[in-house]
């Protein structure tokens, strides 16, 4: 039985998605060892919030069949959200580093911005896609990936009317740092990790198991299928959809330390998620968390190795590559419907 | 009367497929709905089963008008309808298709009841029952299609050509199934090419041609009658 085990590893490994994960492992390894242990802690702070908008991007294309180009914006929503939770309190919390509101307060931010992006993704769901669905299926890809353009650039304004168009960070969430294996990483970056963590596991718990996230499942792969056996379509279509801009929102909130909330914020996140969406395979969604420490590995190398300025070339030339080789992605795609539409 | 349609027009979009349709199936009845390609056979499964939605007329289920109501909300009322391409969740197993069928049913023990109701009259769904839909065969695929409806307990099994595509050991197979389906008391309105086997199994027909109804009656009078076997069987 060990050996059946071990032989499906080996055939894994030979496969596309195999040498590319095994390649960026001893990319890691090879590249922590030469210039320090931050590269392993940045692609993995980075790579597991990466992971999570990528996760929503791929859910919300494979369920929804949405080429969601708006998905930065909820990062956005839920930094925005975030900071103004914090940011009255920062007085409070400085002068008293100790009290149960210092240790409770960022986790508040955390989960309201769950909400406000959640509720953000619904409302989208129900005004501006619903509709769409309604009244037609026709080029339904198309027509929709426009609507998240004219999505985008309402609420970019919007933050920029409603909340002005300067930078809103914070400087800590907790403060100080912790030394884990005689490495330095500050507690904001490492309960960024853990949220992610515990997030996903929710995640593949709710998917695999509960009703609600196999009937998901079920739409993804086969809408009319799912409507036959009494999936009320509607009310997936709005739940995936506040679920993946939720995910999106949350790691814009626990993040803000690092990218502060300003209206355009949410490029590069969506950019590096459609690279992830992209290399893993459209829907994929386990498939995009993995895909999100490779290419948060990607653009710390290129960080390092390059210097500022060529973070978007690498994973651009990666994705064109794969564009060419392997279209259906690195781990395969799920989504049947996207393509045969 | 458990359903009754009258005077159904429906079709796809400006595209008008059903012209005044009428039909009525009882209680445990097996009834055949069969014309030629393009009559508007799947056209009127689709509309019963809430996936098209009626340009007027009425549809009656246990005495409620169910026209133009969604697929979803059709499943729960008790009509579950196996479509021609059988629409499986491919990437997830036997086991988990059957229990997706059972979507409706809330408790347990119901659903395991009807679990082993399906695996009884499809024992190689049982063989198969961790193996992933998409990589059934087209006979699998069918026994799959047929039993996950059945795990919703419908009072009206709507079947889109069962036979389509089966080699003839399979078609007799599944129709054997229905057969014993129809025994248990199951009322079944089939949708069939194969005008023999569908006019020799069931007990009414109605033939549909162009979108119209053109004959209907015993299954045994259709069989014998000059049009159906000029049109259908080529006599």
């Amino acid at each position: 039985m060990l050996n059946s085990f071990f032989k499906s590893v080996f055939a894994w490994l030979k496969s596309a998605g195999g040498i590319t994960v095994t390649i960026a492992v001893i990319l890691m390894v090879v590249c922590t060892w030469d210039r320090g242990p931050y590269i392993l802690v940045n692609t993995v702070v980075t790579g597991g919030m990466l992971g999570l908008v990528a996760m929503g991007l791929a859910i919300i294309l494979g369920v929804l069949n949405i080429a969601q180009f708006a998905h930065g914006e909820y990062f956005m929503i839920g930094g925005l959200t975030a900071y103004y939770v914090i940011r009255p309190l920062h007085g409070y919390l400085d002068a008293h580093p100790n009290a149960f509101l210092a240790m409770v307060a960022p986790f508040i931010a955390m989960i309201l911005a769950a909400l406000v992006g959640g509720l953000a993704g619904a409302v989208t769901e129900r005004v501006c896609f619903n509709p769409l669905r309604k009244r037609s299926r026709a080029n339904w890809v198309m027509n929709s990936f426009l609507l998240t353009v004219g999505i985008s650039v309402i609420l970019v304004n919007g933050h920029q009317l409603l909340f002005g168009a300067d930078f809103k960070g914070i400087t800590h969430y907790w403060p100080g740092v912790v030394s884990i294996a005689n490495v330095f990483m500050s507690i904001d970056r490492v309960m960024a990790f853990i949220l992610a963590l515990v997030i996903v596991i929710g995640f593949w718990v709710f998917m695999k198991y509960s009703r609600t996230g196999q009937a998901i499942r079920a739409v993804a792969q086969d809408e009319m299928g799912a409507l036959m056996v009494g999936i009320g379509l509607d009310w997936i279509m709005v739940l995936t959809m506040a679920i993946g801009c939720a995910m999106a929102a949350v790691a814009g909130a626990s993040l803000l330390f690092m990218y502060p909330s300003y209206p355009t914020v949410g490029l590069e996140p969506l950019y590096m998620a459609w690279f992830v969406v992209i290399l893993v395979g459209l829907g994929n969604v386990m498939g995009a968390l993995i895909g999100g420490f490779m290419v948060s590995l990607l653009k710390v190398l290129t960080l390092e190795y390059f210097g500022a300025g060529w973070e978007f070339v690498v994973p651009s030339v990666i994705i064109i590559l794969v564009l060419i080789f392997k279209p259906s992605g690195i781990f395969g795609s799920e989504v049947r419907g996207v393509l045969d539409q | 009367m458990l359903l009754k349609i009258d005077n159904l027009n429906a079709g796809y979009g400006f595209l008008q497929v059903l012209r005044d349709v009428s039909l009525k199936i009882d209680k445990a009845e097996y009834v055949s709905l069969i014309g030629p390609n393009g009559a508007g056979k799947s056209t009127t499964l689709k509309t019963i089963a809430g996936i098209i939605k009626p340009m007027s007329g009425q549809i009656l289920f246990d005495g409620q008008d169910i026209g133009g109501l969604s697929g979803n909300k059709v499943t729960r009322l008790g009509i579950s309808f196996i479509s021609e391409e059988m629409n499986l969740f491919t990437n997830m197993t036997v086991r988990e298709n059957m229990m997706m069928g059972a979507y409706t049913i809330r408790e347990k023990t119901a659903k395991n009841r009807l679990l082993n109701f399906a695996y009884a009259l499809f024992p190689r769904l049982e063989e198969r029952q961790n193996q992933l839909a998409g990589t059934l065969s087209g006979g699998e695929r069918k026994m799959l299609g047929i039993g996950r409806a059945l795990m919703a307990d419908p009072k009206l099994l709507l079947v889109d050509e069962p036979s389509f595509g089966l080699a003839p050991q399979l078609t007799d197979q599944v129709f054997d199934s229905l057969n014993t389906l129809r025994k248990e008391g199951k009322t079944i309105l089939v949708v069939e090419q194969n005008v023999t086997k569908a006019l020799s199994m069931t007990d009414r027909g109605y033939v549909l041609e162009n979108g119209r109804i053109d004959l209907e009656g015993p299954s045994e009078e259709l069989a014998d009658n000059a049009h159906v076997r000029k049109v259908f069987l080529g006599v």
